[in-house]
């Protein structure tokens, strides 16, 4: 005789199967960051133990204040990591910031223009801008290098934006180019009728509107030129322009590698990002265009 | 306070022409209203009044001051969009002051006249909201605001009500018509809906393919439609037509129609009908189409004198009134009778028309053969 299971009595396989599928994917992302967190706080003793305190058993700041006051065995970590991290942070902050400017500043005229205008070869041109980002940086680097050196610009900031600039670019325009179509003409034309010229109806309506795709793009691009690696290495030398990321690695490169330490370099890597991401949250997410027309 | 006159107007996009040759001279307060099927080039029309559209060729004046070449935002109008197109970042409150705020007006005399706007559309207590929060009805109202708060020489409609439910509609199509006579502007309204013509407007554009058809108050329109076209659009449920052609019969002019089987006499006699030219002589080829309005096709289940059996097709209860279908001599002929209407599907009916409210057209290009003025009418 069989027992028929009411249909409330169920094991929800699917539901159990898709929430252990969800959370061990959380795990996954969030773990090794809560590692370099934790471990930022550490000792190097507790730090390299097994198997690993998960909780550091006496925290401590140590490691941040190295930065700012490197001990002995600290100064000669990695040809002066320590001592240049403050400086690449604020390195990277003003790259970063100034790529993301720029690239919104000309992003939005070009996309502006692909959503807006009708012209002949725009869908080539398009195309054409994306074509340029198939290119690998390893094979335009030394070009990049020397032009950069014969215009005196080797390890500056302004070496960076360039060449950032010109990677995130084209993305950038996509992006703002996909998200400017769906602002509808009609509130444009509201505003010219509101007796607003051009500049204007950008000014108070269009760009405001748009917003949520502007600070996608924005972020964007200040994730590319704060990520950065390879051009940084090649393009500075000094601290006066090395970005965090050059700095990071050379913690690798020490005889004595010092885990506590470069975790706590990653920490202050992530944390501008991560402030960025967080003020932007609902920007973001928010369908601003919502309500403007009948929908 | 603005008379608009299009002189010769024309708009071609790529090789289609949308607009044709239109002449049009709206007088200062008038609320003229441009209405047409969809495509019939209303919208583009008003675009170009408005200065969004670049016409192709001809003149638009502003109070004969010629306007053409003014781009949108120097032109005196103010504009309420079919979509609304509320700036969704911006409150109530600052929608409707954007306009003045752009003209440099005082932020205190903007905040009264919002105020001001704002009332008289009964939204005062929306005008911190953002246009997300409110309902469609009310989003429409706002976008009136955005119009009336300014002092415009020209307000221009572009459906504004298309969006809104049916009973809404009703509601606010009586508070524009108020709101037209209430703020004394010049009112220039599109619209496909033939009743929105009808109820509200002083004058009616009636356009098709670009070229305006009649132009002229509701009730001539309804009255005296300048062609088939006309006759048939304007009106609701529209003109029945019978195709036949004119004859003299024992010297009465008379009409026979030429439907399908209705030819000879006895049980298939045609329809005909006696009917008066008034002016001119009709088509040469005596070809002509009958029009009558359902209103004034009568209905009888005795046989009457002038009055045809047909036998009824459906019956659509209207409230007060019953849209009777019937089929008359191979046609469908719709006639609008008072409540009661007790006769079954396919029962016999005799069909009269009013003699004295019927239309002829010209067969071959719709024109309409000079039907009487209401003094001429006996």
């Amino acid at each position: 005789m069989t027992v028929k299971v009411p249909l409330r009595y169920r094991i929800p396989w699917k539901k159990i199967v898709l929430y252990v599928l969800a959370i061990g994917f959380a795990l996954y992302l969030v773990l090794p960051f809560y590692w370099i967190v934790a471990m930022s706080f550490m000792h190097e003793v507790d730090a390299i133990s097994v198997p690993p305190h998960w909780i550091p058993s006496s925290p401590t700041l140590e490691n941040y204040l190295g930065f700012v006051n490197p001990s002995e065995s600290q100064a000669l970590v990695g040809g002066r990591a320590n001592e240049e991290t403050p400086y690449s942070l604020r390195n990277s902050l003003i790259v970063a910031t100034c790529t993301a400017v720029l690239n919104l500043a000309l992003a939005t005229f070009a996309a502006y223009s692909f959503s807006r205008l009708k012209f002949k070869g725009s869908q080539v041109l398009l195309v054409l801008y994306l074509i340029t980002r198939m290119v690998p940086g390893i094979a335009i680097i030394i070009p990049f290098y020397l032009l950069m050196r014969s215009f005196g610009l080797l390890d500056t900031y302004l070496a960076l934006i360039l060449s950032y600039t010109t990677f995130a670019l084209p993305i950038t325009i996509w992006i703002l180019k996909d998200f400017f179509r769906s602002v509808p003409r009609e509130l444009e034309e509201a505003a010219r009728v509101d007796r607003c010229g051009w500049f204007r109806t950008m000014w108070s309506v269009f760009l405001p509107v748009a917003a949520p795709g502007l600070v996608a793009a924005g972020v964007f691009a200040f994730m590319t030129a704060w990520n950065e690696f390879m051009f940084a290495l090649f393009l500075t030398s000094t601290k006066a322009a090395k970005t965090i990321p050059v700095v990071a690695a050379n913690f690798a490169t020490d005889f004595n590698t010092q885990f506590t330490v470069m975790a706590a370099a990653g920490v202050l890597a992530v944390v501008p990002p991560l402030l960025l991401a967080l003020i932007f949250q609902r920007k973001l997410v928010q369908g601003m265009a919502a309500g403007s027309v009948k929908g | 306070m603005a008379e608009v006159r299009l002189e010769g107007i024309t708009k071609s996009f790529g090789g289609k022409t949308v607009v044709k040759d239109l002449n049009l001279t709206v007088e200062d307060r008038e609320f003229l209203t441009l209405v047409g099927p969809s495509g019939c080039g209303k919208s583009t029309t008003l675009r170009m009044i408005c200065g969004l559209e670049r016409a192709t060729g001809g003149d638009i004046y502003f109070d004969g001051k010629p306007v053409s070449w003014l781009p949108a935002n120097k032109r005196d109008v103010a504009m309420v969009f079919q979509s609304y197109a509320l700036y969704p970042h911006k409150t109530v409150g600052q929608n409707i002051g954007f306009a003045l705020k752009m003209m440099r007006v005082p932020k205190a005399t903007i905040a009264e006249q919002v105020l001001k706007a704002a009332r008289t559309l009964d939204i005062e207590d929306l005008l911190d909201r953002k246009p997300r929060e409110l309902s469609g009805g009310q989003r429409q109202r706002v976008a009136l605001g955005r119009a009336i708060v300014r002092e415009a020489g020209a307000y221009l409609l572009d459906e504004p009500l298309s969006n809104l439910d049916a009973q809404l509609r009703v509601l606010m199509r009586a508070e524009i018509k108020r709101l037209h006579v209430d703020v004394a502007r010049t009112f220039i309204y599109v619209t496909h809906d033939q009743v929105e013509a009808m109820t509200m407007s002083d004058r009616i554009a009636v356009m098709r393919d670009g070229v305006v058809q009649q132009c002229a108050t509701p009730e001539e329109i309804y009255e005296r439609p300048a062609n088939r076209f006309v006759a048939s659009f304007m009106g609701s449920p529209p003109m029945n037509f019978v195709t036949g052609e004119l004859q003299d019969v024992d010297g009465v002019r008379m009409f026979r129609s030429t439907a399908t089987g209705a030819v000879g006499r006895g049980r298939n006699q045609a329809l005909s009908q006696e009917v008066t030219l008034y002016g001119g002589e009709g088509p040469a080829d005596g070809k002509v189409v009958l029009g009558v309005r359902p209103e004034d096709v009568s209905l009888s289940q005795t046989p009457l004198p002038g009055y045809r059996p047909g036998k009824v097709f459906v019956a659509e209860p209207l409230g007060p009134d019953v849209l009777v279908t019937v089929r008359l001599d191979g046609e469908l002929v719709k006639a609008r009778v008072p409540t009661p209407f007790r006769l079954g599907y396919d029962s016999t009916v005799h069909v009269g028309f009013n003699q004295d409210r019927l239309h002829l057209f010209n067969a071959s290009d719709g024109q309409a053969l000079q039907a009487p003025t209401r003094e001429e009418r006996p």
